[in-house]
């Protein structure tokens, strides 16, 4: 379970800081074992912020986040590192995830090569086989950089990297903005899937309504910074 | 307008041949919005890219892109710099094409005053009204990129797209990760420089069944349907483009079986064949871009010899 608790985040920009942004605003928010929490709301509304500062990514200026019991706000450096394993960013913006310099498998190969998850190199290779075909992708992409690969198929290769941990929890930020409604449909599945023989509590940040009433078990609604509704679904 | 002839797009890697265009001929009328559909790695990024080379150098490229008549494949880089920008805007899928070091409201202005050399402040004003129009407020005008969410970078690809007045707009996903509102704002964008000529690629269909007049289906490489947007809507005909329709979240999110198809070797025969539950003996011929009425399909299912 994911807590998070009177957060508030401010960002100063301008000259000299003159100017301020607000971007989350006093939040409370939960996110319960195996549950998937749809989080809408207009562009700018401070969705990604939030979702980061879960992730510990941003610090909060106020507030704190709960994981597991463990207040991570008070974590530092190599604990922090740790605990974060168990949680994953699946960005907006898919480029950010990769480095540009790394092939797709290589990329993908890291997070399982740093937590010794393969005892060889053909088992490390079976891994990520499994989960690459899973999003639909095939052993001819694995060769290729970031920019050789279409806009929905790294957005793919972000998701099975994401997967490679067995997290606990995963912000999946617009995972699927790129893809077609069919191949969305599948990942979307995967993601379930996924949840159900592990346990996983999803953050899921969209803008397609009908979607999130599809797969969430509650809606939030963010309006500038704040949590302005609730809905739960099932 | 815009007549694409036999285009072809293979990229070289050391698995073989990438064929992520094979093929492909459509006309994008004067002041038709041309919409592009298709599934995630079929091809409808690079064609785009074809078009306005900007392709990588282990690409190979044949067949024609005329636009107003000059074939744009045969242009030097310096002729073809000029019509980027100026004469067709494009507006790229990856927002990593925004400049990190430069304002967001400069990298708007920057192509309008490059190419008309008019005065910096009534470029600016317009810069300003256009944010303002798409709900980005002036006060944000000189932040730069990493300062917004991803829908507002959004929008400023759009802006950019649309400042310089260009006579066709090539926009790739122009309204990802944008909510409903924001997108109806790009539609009315859109519809406002009205007598635009424009090539929309885009997952999002309730934004193509708004905004197009045509609709393009592509599948592996290769256009499949070509239709009038309310028909393709009512009445798709392509077994890919009914299945594609059938997986809308609120139809139960059932996507097409199977798994988009390898580029390096695509099936033989129909390229959707081992995912089409009409498949016969006769699909393993390729089956050409057949006329019905002025709709286009490439199906056996529609040939009536
Ligand atoms: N690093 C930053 N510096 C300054 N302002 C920022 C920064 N990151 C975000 N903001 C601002 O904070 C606000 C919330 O941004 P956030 O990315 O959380 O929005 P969002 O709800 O995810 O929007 P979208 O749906 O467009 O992705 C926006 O006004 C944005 O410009
Ligand atoms: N530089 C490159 N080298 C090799 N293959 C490439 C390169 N660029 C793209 N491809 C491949 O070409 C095919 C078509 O890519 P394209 O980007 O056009 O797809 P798309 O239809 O735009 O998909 P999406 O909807 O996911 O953006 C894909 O299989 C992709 O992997
Ligand atoms: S040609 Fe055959 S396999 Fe291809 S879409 Fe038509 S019926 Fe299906
Ligand atoms: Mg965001
Ligand atoms: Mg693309």
């Amino acid at each position: 379970m994911i807590e998070g608790k009177k957060i508030k985040k401010v960002f100063k920009s301008g000259i000299f800081g003159g100017k301020t942004v607000v971007a989350v605003d006093n939040v409370d928010i939960t996110v319960y074992d195996g549950e998937t929490v749809a989080l809408v709301g207009e562009s700018g509304s401070g969705k990604s912020t939030l979702g980061r500062i879960l992730l510990m990514l941003i610090k909060p200026d106020e507030g704190r986040v709960i994981f597991d019991g463990v207040d991570l706000t008070k974590l530092k450096g190599r604990e922090l590192r740790r605990i974060r394993t168990k949680m994953q960013l699946i960005p907006q913006n898919p480029e950010e995830a990769l480095d540009p310099r790394w092939r797709i498998y290589d990329s993908i190969a890291e997070p399982i090569r740093i937590h010794k998850l393969a005892d060889s190199r053909n088992e490390e290779e079976e891994l990520i086989l499994e989960l690459i075909r899973a999003v639909g992708l095939k052993e001819e992409h694995l060769n290729r950089y970031p920019h050789e690969l279409s806009g929905g198929e790294l957005q793919r290769a972000v998701i099975a990297r994401a997967l490679t941990l067995n997290p606990k929890f995963i912000v999946c930020d617009e995972p699927t903005s790129m893809l077609d409604i069919s191949t969305q449909a599948s990942i979307v599945r995967l993601l379930m899937e996924f949840q159900k023989r592990l346990g996983i509590s999803y953050l899921f940040i969209t803008h397609d309504l009908e979607l999130a009433e599809v797969i969430a078990d509650r809606i939030l609604v963010m309006r500038s910074g704040k949590i302005v509704d609730e809905r739960s679904l099932h | 307008m815009l007549e694409i002839e036999d285009l072809k797009v293979y990229f070289r890697t050391n698995a073989g041949k990438v064929k992520a265009v094979d093929g492909v001929s459509f006309e994008v009328k004067r002041r038709e919005k041309f919409t592009l559909i298709g599934e995630s790695g079929s091809g409808k990024s690079v064609l785009a890219q074809a078009i306005l080379r900007l392709l990588p150098k282990n690409a190979e490229v044949s067949g024609k892109v005329l636009f107003d008549g000059r074939d744009l494949i045969e242009l030097g880089e310096e002729d073809m710099r000029k019509i980027r920008g100026r004469e067709i805007a494009w507006i790229p899928q990856s927002q990593s094409s925004l400049n990190p070091v430069l304002t967001v409201g400069f990298q708007c202005a920057e192509p309008v005053i490059e190419h008309f050399r008019t005065d910096k402040r009534s470029v600016f004003a317009r810069v300003v009204r256009l944010f303002e129009f798409l709900g980005i407020g002036r006060s944000r005008v000189k932040d730069y990129p990493h300062q917004f969410s991803g829908g507002m970078r959004q929008r400023v690809l759009v802006a950019m797209g649309i400042s310089a007045d260009p006579k066709l707009i090539i926009a790739d996903e122009p309204t990802k990760g944008l909510n409903a509102s924001k997108r109806s704002q790009i539609v009315e964008l859109f519809e406002k420089v009205g007598d635009k000529t424009m090539l929309i690629i885009t997952h999002d269909l309730n934004f193509a069944e708004n905004l197009a007049d045509r609709i393009a289906v592509m599948y592996c490489g290769k256009i499949v349907e070509v239709s009038p947007a309310k028909e393709f809507f009512s009445e798709p005909l392509h077994p890919y483009s009914r299945g594609l329709l059938d997986s809308l979240p609120s139809r139960g999110l059932k996507p097409i079986k199977g798994f988009q198809p390898s580029m390096i070797n695509p099936p033989k025969g129909c390229r959707f064949r081992d995912r089409c539950e009409f498949a016969s003996e006769r699909c393993k011929s390729e089956p050409p871009l057949i006329n019905l009425n002025g709709r286009f399909v490439r199906c056996w299912l529609y040939d009536r010899r």
